[in-house]
């Protein structure tokens, strides 16, 4: 993998919808919790790739987003 | 990126909704900057979770473009004590709430209105999080726009006036004015003030905090000698910046209907007359090209979408 590739996934989830769901469980846009939000910017990359991984388990859940 | 000191938190999110940066003080709460309109319900719980059973006690925009102030209006519902406090020389702006000059209907922006109680200009010092900050002029992207510097922690709040890639756009030195040379020249003293500044950490009106002060300032001058050298650039950019806004906010564009959405922008519109002088149709398709090339937008199925990355290509 080469720095780009390992770089790339560091970027935020966001993708400009920024709504809580109804329940407040998430951001109907990216899928992520109030709680990964509010940590993004000063999260670890560490947790940064967790989230990542697991967006991509909500999203499977989910479905896609409908644009 | 380095630590941030206990009392802040940056909330980052997309282009659209400017960085947010909360306060948490011993006594009193502060956020600077609240995003767009549109995600003001999400601000609103970011700061509550945040905060949890303490108060919110100010609300200070560096600058008044709806991407900045747009949480504004539903922060102070949500916490009524809070006192908004923005720059000085944008006062009579928000208080006759011009929605020309503030760059809402000409560009297709959304702001809910607010009103403001204090005003902060250059020179001011300012508590937030039990710090002190002192507020920098910082024209070029905003004329009115101010920057916080926190001398004791070398942590500068720099909103358009300074990205890891650049800045915002020059509005000021769009034709049909004719002041780019004194816009540019502004933009230009507001870097090298940045520099004297010596920030350690750049925390950005969009996009992660970063530390590479140099590498950023050598950027941004680079971006606005090539501005300098022909005007037409800035307005260029500005033209596509309009779009690549606009369909991130919408989310996607009908490309058959675009170029009469565009029409009907202002701005837009006077940037078509200034530049290309093409029929609305052959503009939005000039455009959506250039956008296209720098990788911001994509086409799929009759639709303008933002880039999966778009934040990346928005600079």
């Amino acid at each position: 993998m080469n720095d780009q590739a390992r770089a790339a996934p560091l970027v935020s989830p966001c993708v400009g919808i920024c709504r809580m769901s109804d329940d407040g469980g998430h951001c109907t846009g990216c899928l992520r919790s109030i709680d990964e939000i509010a940590a993004w910017s000063g999260a670890s990359d560490t947790f940064k790739r967790e989230v990542w991984r697991q967006l991509a388990e909500r999203r499977k859940r989910f479905g896609p987003l409908d644009q | 990126m380095p630590a941030l000191p206990p009392c802040m938190r940056v909330f980052e999110r997309g282009w659209v909704s400017s960085n947010n940066i909360l306060f948490v003080g011993r006594d009193r709460s502060a956020i600077v900057d609240t995003g767009y309109t549109r995600h003001a319900a999400q601000t609103v719980a970011l700061v509550r979770h945040a905060l949890g059973d303490r108060g919110l006690h100010e609300i200070v925009n560096t600058h008044v473009h709806s991407d900045h102030m747009g949480g504004n209006a539903a922060l102070k519902r949500a916490f009524p004590d809070a006192l908004v406090r923005i720059p000085e020389g944008e006062a009579a702006l928000v208080r006759a709430w011009d929605e020309a000059a503030l760059l809402l209907a000409p560009m297709g922006q959304e702001c809910e209105r607010f009103g403001f109680d204090q005003v902060c200009a250059d020179g001011d010092t300012l508590m937030l999080g039990d710090l002190e900050w002192c507020a920098h002029a910082s024209p070029g992207h905003d004329m009115g726009s101010l920057m916080l510097m926190c001398e004791s922690e070398g942590i500068l709040i720099s909103a358009d006036a300074l990205w890891e890639n650049g800045f915002g756009v020059q509005f000021a030195a769009l034709p049909p004015a004719n002041a780019a040379a004194a816009v540019f020249a502004a933009q230009g003293a507001t870097l090298d003030r940045i520099e004297a500044l010596q920030p350690r950490l750049v925390i950005p009106g969009h996009g992660a905090p970063f530390s590479d002060v140099a590498g950023a300032l050598a950027r941004a001058r680079a971006r606005l000698d090539y501005f300098s050298a022909d005007p037409l650039r800035n307005a260029r950019n500005a033209a596509k910046v309009l779009l690549s806004f606009l369909v991130m906010l919408e989310g996607r564009l009908e490309l058959a209907t675009l170029g009469e959405r565009l029409s009907r922008l202002s701005l837009a519109r006077d940037l078509n007359g200034a530049l290309y002088g093409l029929p609305d149709a052959d503009y939005a398709a000039l455009l959506v090209a250039q956008l296209e090339k720098s990788g911001a937008v994509r086409r799929v199925d009759g639709y303008l979408l933002p880039a999966e990355n778009a934040d990346a290509a928005n600079t």
